[in-house]
């Protein structure tokens, strides 16, 4: 029987409180949660040890089907009209409300951040039942390195859906070399390539003392292990048939280990070969590797000390072969490409928590952001890479005479035309005084913080008037307003019912406890009797009670009237205690 | 009915790490509080002082505190201080205890 | 604070990179928001590592660092004084690269290409220039120097 030892502690209020780091891979097809405890990271595991996740909720389809909504991280953050086009969501009915997608369920609609909202609070469970019992309520949540500012909202929406507190998004390269640097104790320059079930990134970072710093960063939010499976899927003749995406799933695991692979469907046997998914799988490693050698050019450093692979994705063993064909670089897949993210999140949560200076994470802005100019031309103000926090100005002004309001839209992307980059937000700085076109002069300023967060200012500096705003949402304000009160009314609900439990938990254990002493001690007939009566009366009471209040005040009168009791014996008692007694003699 | 006793080996630790404490604290407090998968857990901390609602108790010249709500959980409880191969400290012996849970921590009394 | 300052480095154009990074990485360190706890630092941390990122950002480049040291020195050109410093040769040179690339005769990355070595060429020029202590040349290089970075940007 295993027996706790017990040191003597400090009293709780005295105790510098290690705050429990956790950081999240919310992935598109599996999630990942680590957390770091007496300095060493662990993974959260459910009761049949695994680690991995899936990023999957059970719903009823419009048209009356159970199935597994998968890869909802593709749908974050997106438009109806970008949502629609998913290759890998043909099996749903996706809605446009007011121009943003949703899912239709049978039941009622949810958007993509209310799905993955419902994945997060899987976690939050599992993480409750867990050996640290403790609540899942803040962590470091990673995304892809090439999230667009809508995107991340999205994710930040959603885990405030679920009651967690997002101390950071941090990329999932970045998260990755941070753990992997970590734990090989490797310095030097270093490629992340991340390739994961829907998204893939690729970071480029140098490594010196404890500094992790990022040079450059790329990627495509719609290239991932997905695509390799609608290629399967298409090779078949099966690029409509959703359920057969299962089947070309599993023929590319099991290619993953052997040289040919045959699966069932309805049926029917498939087969492929090695070769012929390699050459499936080509164009999409193309793509990939284009990417990676674009931004090993903009890290612009002397030499690479080798390409880190990472993402589930990456177990293809094509992935190593095109690599090492394309590149002079040395290959490490010596890591769990799963699980590796989620550690380095751990870690930057640890640092963010319990302050530790010892490792420093300096990142980058992964896309540029600006504003719309003339004939809807984007005009940069901050660059990609520019290493966050940053400030940058840019002096603008009217074009029209007289012109007295001016509209400031801000934008995010890589083109040329603001038609192609993603709306972020927009200013209107009026009450300009009138002037010819070209005089007055417009100072616009954006600020990103170590957060990722924006504020952009204009001021027109002949006269200091200025208007800013805090680009928070992409969402518009009443539907954050909104998203916010159902958030704070879940949480209510989740909170009340949780401490009910527990007071319905402790009572019963003071139950417990007074029948015991019954048992155990002798007590004068009268006494015992009146004592089994009342806890008796307790327990029946305690069946009835709805409130959380009820069951406390019984268990503080049931507390204070054994109390009583114990007192009154307590001079015969002190006597035996005192003496120090052997084991043995008990 | 006995409220706690502590053998002679655990008398004398404690007398040590109290003594090594003088100045910041003068008393042990033992406890419970929830925790662990089955409920509840013990606990001994350094105390400094006795709050309303503890129980004072002067064991050989030992100043332990126990508060009003663990009473009903240390009656009879036998405090022993043990050493393994990894590591040493106090243990818990319940007389009385039924059922305790896989990671050790939590009892059912 | 200049940047020099702020690194403690002296002041010149011919700057040892790596030492510039060792001192950016331990200053990095020092300031980063991230390694401060009290929420009353946090925001002088902020600036702090702006102005960090700033000046790294500037005296890395061989390019913002040879333009911006000459800022310090004295020579803080207008819009107007720069267009006034340009020959004809060299609008005539990104005119007409601009209309090939219009025309589809020279592809864009050609165009950027290009620029970048004529930025290059201009900034050894101007290096020469300020080497030699020849006022007249300084100006004129610093000049082109700034026009192709600027187009090289709007690319």
């Amino acid at each position: 029987m295993s027996q706790k030892i017990y040191q003597i502690d400090e009293p709780d209020y005295k105790k510098v409180i290690v705050k429990t780091a956790i950081g999240i891979d919310l992935g598109t097809t599996n999630s990942v949660v680590a957390y770091v405890k007496d300095n060493k990271i662990k993974l959260l595991a459910d009761k049949d040890h695994n680690t991995l996740f899936p990023s999957v909720i059970d719903i009823v389809t419009t048209k009356g089907k159970e199935i597994k909504l998968k890869s909802v991280k593709r749908l974050m953050g997106k438009t109806f009209e970008q949502a629609k086009e998913s290759p890998v969501h043909k099996n749903i009915e996706i809605i446009n409300e007011s121009g943003r997608a949703k899912i239709a369920t049978i039941r009622q609609n949810y958007t993509p951040e209310e799905i993955s909202s419902m994945i997060l609070k899987k976690l939050k469970e599992i993480y409750r039942y867990s050996e640290e019992i403790k609540e899942l309520d803040q962590a470091v949540i990673t995304v892809p390195a090439f999230f667009s500012d809508n995107e991340r909202q999205a994710t930040q929406i959603a885990a405030q859906l679920a009651g967690i507190k997002c101390l950071r998004l941090i990329n999932e390269p970045t998260a990755a070399l941070l753990a992997y640097g970590l734990e090989s104790e490797k310095k030097g320059n270093f490629a992340v390539y991340d390739l994961g079930g829907g998204t893939f990134d690729v970071s480029v970072l140098k490594l010196v003392e404890g500094v992790f710093q990022v040079k450059a960063t790329n990627g495509d939010v719609q290239l991932g292990g997905d695509d390799f499976d609608l290629a399967i899927a298409k090779h078949f003749g099966f690029e409509n048939d959703y359920d057969f995406l299962d089947v070309a799933k599993d023929l590319k695991h099991k290619l993953t280990l052997q040289s040919k692979a045959i699966s069932e469907y309805n049926g029917e046997k498939y087969e492929l070969t090695n070769n012929q998914f390699y050459k499936l799988a080509l164009p999409l490693l193309e793509k990939t590797t284009a990417i990676l050698e674009k931004t090993i050019a903009e890290a612009d450093l002397d030499e690479l000390d080798g390409i880190v692979l990472v993402g589930g994705s990456t177990k293809m063993p094509i992935v190593t072969k095109v690599l090492e064909s394309n590149f002079n670089y040395k290959i490490f897949n010596d890591v769990n490409p799963e699980t590796i993210v989620a550690k380095g999140a751990a870690i930057q949560a640890d640092k963010l928590l319990n302050k530790n200076s010892d490792i420093l994470l300096v990142d980058v802005n992964p896309i540029s952001l600006g504003i719309e100019t003339m004939g809807g031309i984007f005009e940069r103000i901050i660059d990609r890479n520019t290493p966050i926090p940053t400030a940058k100005g840019q002096n603008f002004t009217t074009f029209k005479d007289n012109q007295v309001n001016l509209a400031v839209n801000i934008y995010q992307g890589e083109r040329e035309l603001v038609k192609d980059c993603h709306l972020l937000g927009k200013i209107v700085l009026s009450g300009i005084p009138p002037m010819p076109a070209g005089m007055p002069k417009i100072k616009i300023s954006f600020i990103l913080d170590e957060n990722s967060m924006l504020q952009v200012k204009a001021v027109e500096e002949n006269t200091g008037i200025e208007q800013s705003v805090t680009l928070k949402s992409s969402i518009s304000a009443e539907d954050s307003l909104a998203i916010l009160k159902d958030s704070i009314m879940n949480a209510r609900n989740d909170v009340s019912e949780k401490e009910f439990i527990k007071s319905k938990v402790e009572l019963e254990q003071v139950i417990q406890a007074s029948r015991n002493l019954l048992n155990t001690q002798e007590l004068p007939k009268a006494e015992q009797d009146k004592m089994l009566k009342y806890v008796n009366e307790v327990e029946e009471k305690t069946k009835t009670i709805t409130l959380k209040d009820d069951l406390d005040d019984l268990r503080f009168a049931l507390e204070d009237f054994f109390k009583d009791i114990v007192k009154e014996n307590m001079n015969a008692l002190l006597e035996t205690s005192i003496v120090g007694k052997q084991l043995d003699d008990v | 009915m006995q409220v706690l006793s502590l053998t002679p080996v655990a008398k004398e630790k404690m007398r040590g790490l109290l003594s090594a404490q003088a100045g910041k604290y003068s008393y042990i407090r033992i406890g419970t509080r929830t925790k662990g998968c089955a409920g509840v857990s013990y606990k001994i901390e350094f105390a400094d002082m006795v709050e309303m609602g503890d129980e004072h108790l002067n064991i050989d010249g030992l100043d332990i505190v126990i508060d009003n709500k663990s009473l009903l959980y240390l009656i009879g409880l036998v405090i022993d201080f043990k050493e393994t191969d990894l590591e040493s400290g106090f243990v818990f012996e319940n007389p009385n205890k039924k059922g305790e849970c896989g990671c050790g921590e939590s009892f059912f009394v | 604070m200049n940047y020099f300052d702020l690194f403690d480095l002296e002041s010149t154009y011919k700057l040892d990179k790596n030492n510039l990074e060792t001192k950016y990485l331990s200053l990095q360190k020092k300031y980063h928001p991230d390694n401060c706890d009290s929420i009353e630092e946090q925001l002088t941390m902020v600036e702090l590592t702006i102005k960090l990122n700033e000046a790294y950002e500037t005296l890395k480049d061989d390019t913002k660092l040879i333009i911006y040291y000459l800022k310090q020195n004295g020579y803080d050109f207008t819009d107007a004084k720069i267009q006034s410093n340009l020959s004809q040769n060299d609008l005539m040179y990104l005119l007409d690269l601009q209309e090939q690339v219009a025309e589809g005769l020279v592809k864009s990355a050609d165009f950027k290409q290009a620029l970048k070595e004529k930025v290059s060429s201009v900034t050894l020029s101007l290096v020469d220039a300020i080497e030699s202590k020849n006022n007249e040349e300084i100006e004129a290089n610093l000049s082109k120097l700034i026009f192709f970075n600027k187009s090289l940007k709007h690319i």
